[in-house]
Parts: C-alpha cells; sequence; structure tokens
C-alpha cells in the first residue's frame, strides 16, 4: 500500500478565537492564585509578623480572580449560561471546567481567608485555611497552563513545561502583586526586612522561571516546523521586541537587577522594590500575551491518492 | 455495527462549492456559518488541490474531551452531535479540532462569538420529538448526496474504506506498484 504524506498549509487566523482577553485573563489567574499562596505562607511561617503581607495578598487574590473571571464572561459566546457554573459544568474530563469549579472555590475561600484574618479568628481556623489556600493557589496556576497543554494540536502550547512555567510565573507575579500595596503604605525597618526577604524569594522564583523558559523554548523549537514556526515568531519575528525586551528584560532579568540593587547599595529606598515588582508584573502580562498570540495550529496530515 | 464517516478525495474535488451550498439549504445554517467548507490548498499555485472539509466525526473526537459542558457527543452511529442549549461558546472545541470543523457566527470579545454550530450529519436539525419521545434519524449526508464528481461520499467506515482502496487500487499500475 503506497501512503504518502504531504502537510497542508492551512491559514493560521481562522484557527484564532482566543485572544487578549483569554491572556490578560490567564494573567490576573495567574496573579490571583500566586497572591493567596503568598498570603497564606506568611500567615503559616510568618506567626503574626507578616499580617500586612497576608491581609494584602488575601485581598487581592479573589478581587484579582474575580475581575479575571469577568474578563473570562465577557470572552464567552453565551455570558449568561457560562455563570452558571454548577449547571453548565458538567464535564470533569475538561481543564476549562475544572478550572472554573476552581476558580469559583478559590474565590469563595479567598473571602472566607479573608474574613479570619481582619476579624482575628482563632488561629486553628486560618492554618486549616491556609493550607487549602496554598494547594488551591497551586492548583489554579498549573490549571491556566494545563488549559493550554491539552490542546495536542498546538505544538506551542502542548508542552510539558508550559505548565510549570506558568505556575513559576504566577508565584512570582502574585508574591510582586501582594507586596507591592504594603510598600505603598506606612514603612518601617521591620516591613522593609519583610519586603526584602521576601523580594529574595523572587529573585529565586524568577532565576527558575528564566531557566524553564529557555527549556519550554528549546523544547517547542524542537518538536515540528509549526513548533520551530511559533518559536521563529518569538524569537526573532513579530514578538522578537516584546520578548527580548518585555519578557526577559523587563520581566526577568530587570528585576533581578532591581533586587540586587535594593539589597546592596540603596537599602532604605521604597521606589526600587515598587518598580522592580511593577517590572515583574509587566513581564507576566507579555508572557502570557506571546504565547497566546505566536501559537500556531498545527494541520492534520493527510493521504495522497 | 455502523460507523459513519466521510471520504474526502481531494484528486477529484473541483471547488464548485456544490456541497456548501447543499449544507446551507439543507439544514438553514445561519449565516457566517460553514459547516462544510471547501479549502483550497497552495492556491493559483503548482500542484494547488481542493478539499471539501466538514466535521471528519473523529473514533477518538478531541472536541468531546475538552468540551466543558458536554455539548458535544457521540452518538452510537459515529455521529459526533452537539446539543446547542448547552453550549456557553468558549471556543475550546475549535481549538482542539485539527479541521476547523466547529464553526462560530462571529468572532471576539463580549458575547459576540455566539454559540459553536458544526456538521451533523444531517441528523440534527430535525430531531422532532413524537409523543414525547425523540426519532432516530436516518443519516444521510446531503453534501455527499449532491457532489457531482464524487470527492465527498458518506456512510459507514468499512464501506467507505472499500471504496477508497478501489479508487487507489485502480491507480496503482500493475508492473511497478507505483501511482499513476
Amino acid at each position: 500500500m503506497v501512503m504518502l504524506y504531504e502537510l497542508w498549509p492551512w491559514e493560521v487566523p481562522e484557527y484564532a478565537p482566543w485572544s487578549w482577553i483569554i491572556a490578560f485573563y490567564l494573567f490576573l489567574g495567574g496573579v490571583g492564585a500566586g497572591a493567596l499562596v503568598t498570603a497564606s505562607l506568611a500567615d503559616l511561617i510568618g506567626r503574626g509578623k507578616y499580617r500586612d503581607i497576608s491581609k494584602s495578598g488575601v485581598l487581592i487574590s479573589p478581587i484579582v480572580l474575580i475581575i479575571g473571571s469577568i474578563l473570562l464572561l465577557f470572552d464567552l459566546g453565551d455570558p449568561l449560561r457560562g455563570i452558571q457554573i454548577p449547571r453548565a459544568f458538567v464535564n470533569t474530563g475538561s481543564w476549562l471546567a475544572i478550572g472554573a469549579w476552581l476558580l469559583m472555590i478559590t474565590i469563595i475561600l479567598g473571602f472566607t481567608y479573608a474574613y479570619t484574618l481582619f476579624r482575628d479568628k482563632s488561629r486553628g481556623l486560618r492554618v486549616f485555611l491556609a493550607i487549602i489556600g496554598i494547594l488551591l493557589g497551586i492548583a489554579v496556576g498549573t490549571y491556566t497552563g494545563l488549559l493550554l497543554r491539552v490542546l495536542q494540536f498546538i505544538p506551542l502550547w502542548h508542552s510539558d513545561f508550559l505548565p510549570l512555567l506558568f505556575v513559576l510565573s504566577a508565584l512570582s507575579t502574585g508574591l510582586a502583586a501582594t507586596l507591592f500595596f504594603p510598600l505603598l503604605t506606612k514603612l518601617t525597618e521591620e516591613k522593609m526586612k519583610t519586603v526584602h526577604r521576601l523580594s529574595i524569594v523572587d529573585d529565586a522564583i524568577v532565576a527558575f522561571e528564566i531557566l524553564v523558559l529557555a527549556i519550554f523554548i528549546d523544547s517547542v523549537s524542537k518538536t515540528n516546523a509549526f513548533g520551530m514556526e511559533s518559536v521563529a515568531a518569538i524569537t526573532t519575528g513579530v514578538y522578537s521586541l516584546l520578548f527580548w525586551v518585555g519578557v526577559i528584560g523587563i520581566g526577568l532579568v530587570a528585576p533581578l537587577f532591581l533586587s540586587t540593587m535594593s539589597l546592596t547599595v540603596v537599602k532604605h529606598s521604597r521606589t526600587l522594590p515598587i518598580i522592580e515588582f511593577t517590572c515583574v508584573l509587566i513581564g507576566g502580562l507579555l508572557l502570557r500575551l506571546i504565547i497566546i498570540y505566536a501559537a500556531i495550529k498545527q494541520p492534520i496530515f493527510f493521504p495522497v491518492i | 455495527m455502523v460507523n459513519l464517516k466521510f471520504l474526502l478525495d481531494h484528486t477529484r474535488c473541483i471547488r464548485c462549492k456544490g456541497c456548501e451550498a447543499a449544507c446551507k439549504t439543507q439544514n438553514d445554517v445561519p449565516v457566517g456559518i460553514r459547516r462544510i467548507r471547501v479549502v483550497a490548498v497552495n492556491e493559483g499555485k503548482p500542484g494547488e488541490k481542493n478539499v471539501p472539509l466538514p466535521c471528519l466525526h473523529c473514533d477518538d473526537a478531541p472536541c468531546i474531551k475538552v468540551c466543558p459542558t458536554r455539548t458535544l457527543y457521540k452518538r452510537e452511529d459515529g455521529a459526533v452531535l452537539h446539543d446547542k442549549d448547552k453550549c456557553i461558546g468558549c471556543g475550546y472545541c475549535l481549538m482542539a479540532c485539527p479541521f476547523g470543523a466547529p464553526q462560530f457566527p462571529g468572532s471576539g470579545p463580549f458575547g459576540s462569538r455566539g454559540k459553536m454550530d458544526k456538521c451533523s450529519f444531517c441528523v440534527q436539525p430535525f430531531i422532532q420529538k413524537e409523543n414525547g419521545q425523540k426519532i432516530f434519524r436516518e443519516p444521510i449526508a446531503r453534501c455527499a448526496v449532491f457532489c457531482a464528481t464524487g470527492a465527498l461520499d458518506a456512510g459507514d467506515a468499512t464501506e467507505i474504506s472499500a471504496k477508497f482502496r478501489e479508487r487507489v487500487a485502480a491507480k496503482i499500475q500493475p508492473l511497478t506498484g507505483t501511482l499513476v
């Protein structure tokens, strides 16, 4: 039996129903997840020392997740049906359905946790909520990656490193968003020390993220012609400026540099950490935008008679 | 066991788009939706090929796996159908489908995308209820009936693959074993 195969170079734009709105949602979901993890960890480890940071994170998390969910609803073709989560999302094998349930639970948990923190409820309850918060935060961060990873005909997204990259980005952007508001209020020596300590954690995550991003790009470029085309668009093509300057420069290298500066040279400045965390947030958003827009659908192989 | 499939033959398709017209008149398809499309590859260049492209009703359909609301389901006879009442219009099925079969009337945010619509082997728009029970409608794909050149054929998988084998066998030269 003679079976030759040939590629079908179909047009790409036909297959891009997801756009900036999904990228914004993925970013906000990551920030919400990371903020919840940061707040829970600060509450667990700090034993009341990092109360400001916990309060900030636990307020940011559900609010940001709600904004993200509203964006997601607006992207649907039938928002009024999509909002009825228990009725609509019944296929538990689909990551979109799992994600909708996770989002709903995480938002509810975030508000419950915020209530216990602000009203100074018993520590046992808070520890319980914090542990669930960490698990849910990591789950939401991973889900934003897995949502894209299961689409097997898009080589850029069908990569094992994408969920890891998104989790790391979620943790780092969530930490940045959490530390943003305590920095704007009155600064004490104690708080500055905490910020410095946490920005070292952020540096570690960012450094790991650089590594994972490099492995991700490399692994995608080795999949097939369409993966290579996506990578070419990111590294040398239309998105190269956004990628090298935005994601790598502003999002990953600048925070490391600014953090080193604020730890060694200008110790008591509040401007440097604020710029650093803004850079992390911008980098996270640009990363999601580039990954959504640079995706190319791989046409299927057809037998040639 | 029936397993419904389409046979697409790009060596025969002349891009008359009769299948698209037949589908639209038969199923009252909304504006902007093409349940079957004739795709031109390398248009205007040497090696140009046309292929009619409906939903191929995959055995292991990726759209059914990713659909969060169980809008898409597989009928016993292999047809992948959709229940439009359940659809929320997320676009996940279109991202998962390698053929671009799920169609949306619009694009862009704020509810303008609308609900998904796809080829249903000409069984779906006629699900009538008689005495409270759904009628099992015979799947007769009108596009295949209308196709003038035999580029498109629909039916049971064994039947279709036998036809495909016949066509390929007719093109093999007896001595060398190569294709004409």
